[in-house]
């Protein structure tokens, strides 16, 4: 084995180890092999420091890509879902039935689930836009939240049709009956496949991540120019700044009942909704880096 | 000049050098020692990495070529016209700001 093979061998292998697949490994693996037969006695560097700078520079890439791409197929999927909301409006003069109640309640909450994190995945993205490299737990989190946003978001367009499949509700199926009909399977199908069009792209940023280390910011770091004034506000404090969104959450909700002369499912829904906003941070809080 | 001197200016090189005409990395590698005299020391295979960024970042395009054996060709794109032109432009104002001050 002359020495140039056993160079190529090491970096094909820190190349894999690193994360570095398919194509990508091969153009490089040519390109490198195409240089030492040029000179044999090439200077090429560290197989494992070109491969962690290749890994770096293409992981960073593909966390961003996917934060963007997550994002705007959540909001097409976010718009279909209006549309097959308003699609739903002559069903339910009908009434819902318990199983629907109880998937327009799944829905309800994964769709608020996908809207944060795809939100937040998309200002941290925006935030690390300008920079080569990032660190891999900066890395992790972009893929989290679009991992989670995308997932968040599916659940939020399969749950009322898994329910119209298992009740075969006449109405629901019987597509083409009612003009509206046709369009809210159609808007959840047309959804689903937005979402699942952009679940490559994270999976390729969890595959491949750079190997720099560092922390990942936590939800006040995203804030960008608001930074200062809510920090300010939470005292500096991400915990704190969760519980004031949490309470704010729940009094909007209930002053919204009371307007509507409904005072007890107001304070009840608002309780639900801060509550639910409170559990889902502190589950996955740390999980999404929105705290440390 | 070491590879630590050079972080940050290496892709504007690599897009000068590339200017000319299309090259693939060891012929890029070596136009840059020619034009240094020999005075950039680095690492070679640090230029993949910086070729492969300035094609992700749409500066420079590649194709593969088949002259005896397999081989990639990058050579600079419109943007990365521009964006080689603008570089000029800042080293030269820098370049006069910084002797204005040491000379």
């Amino acid at each position: 084995m002359t020495d140039a093979t056993r160079y190529l061998d090491d970096l094909d292998a820190e190349l894999a180890r690193a994360g570095i697949r398919g194509a990508h490994r091969e153009r490089i693996v040519t390109e490198f092999a195409d240089h030492l037969s040029c000179n044999q006695d090439a200077d090429l560097g560290d197989p494992a420091a070109i491969a962690t700078q290749f890994a770096d520079e293409l992981g960073t890439g593909f966390a961003r890509t996917a934060a963007f791409q997550a994002f705007l197929a959540l909001a097409l999927a976010g718009s279909l879902v209006v549309v097959r909301a308003v699609a739903l409006l002559p069903l339910s003069a009908g009434g819902f039935g318990a199983a629907d109640t109880v998937a327009l309640l799944i829905s309800a909450m994964a769709g608020q689930v996908a809207l944060v994190t795809g939100g937040l995945g998309l200002l941290r993205g925006l935030r690390l836009r300008g920079q080569r490299t990032i660190p891999q737990q900066e890395a992790s989190v972009l893929a989290r939240r679009a991992g989670i946003g995308l997932a968040a978001g599916a659940l939020t367009i399969v749950a009322f049709p898994l329910t119209q499949v298992y009740r075969a509700h006449p109405g629901a199926i019987a597509i083409g009956g009612h003009p509206t009909n046709l369009w809210w399977p159609l808007a959840s199908a047309v959804g689903l496949v937005v979402l699942v069009a952009a679940a490559p792209a994270v999976v390729r940023a969890a595959w491949l991540r750079p190997q720099a280390a560092g922390p990942a910011g936590d939800l006040l770091a995203d804030l960008g120019p608001l930074q200062p004034v809510v920090a300010r506000i939470a005292g500096g404090s991400v915990n704190r700044l969760a519980f004031v969104i949490g309470i704010g959450l729940a009094i909007v909700i209930a002053l919204a009942g009371v307007a509507a002369n409904d005072p007890y499912d107001g304070i009840l829904r608002g309780l639900l909704e801060g509550g639910a906003f409170l559990g889902g941070y502190a589950v996955l809080g740390r999980y999404l880096g929105i705290r440390r | 000049m070491d590879a630590e001197q050079l972080k940050g200016h290496l892709d504007g090189l690599v897009l000068a050098i590339i200017a000319g005409e299309p090259k693939h990395g060891y012929a890029v590698i070596e136009a840059l020692k020619v034009r240094s005299q020999g005075r950039l020391d680095l690492p070679e295979g640090t230029v993949y990495p910086a070729l492969h960024r300035l094609e992700r970042n749409g500066l420079l395009a590649s194709d593969w070529s088949d002259t005896g054996r397999r081989r990639r060709v990058y050579r600079l794109t419109t943007k990365g016209e521009r964006e080689l032109g603008i570089r000029r432009r800042r080293w030269r104002e820098f370049v006069s700001t910084v002797e204005a001050v040491l000379a």
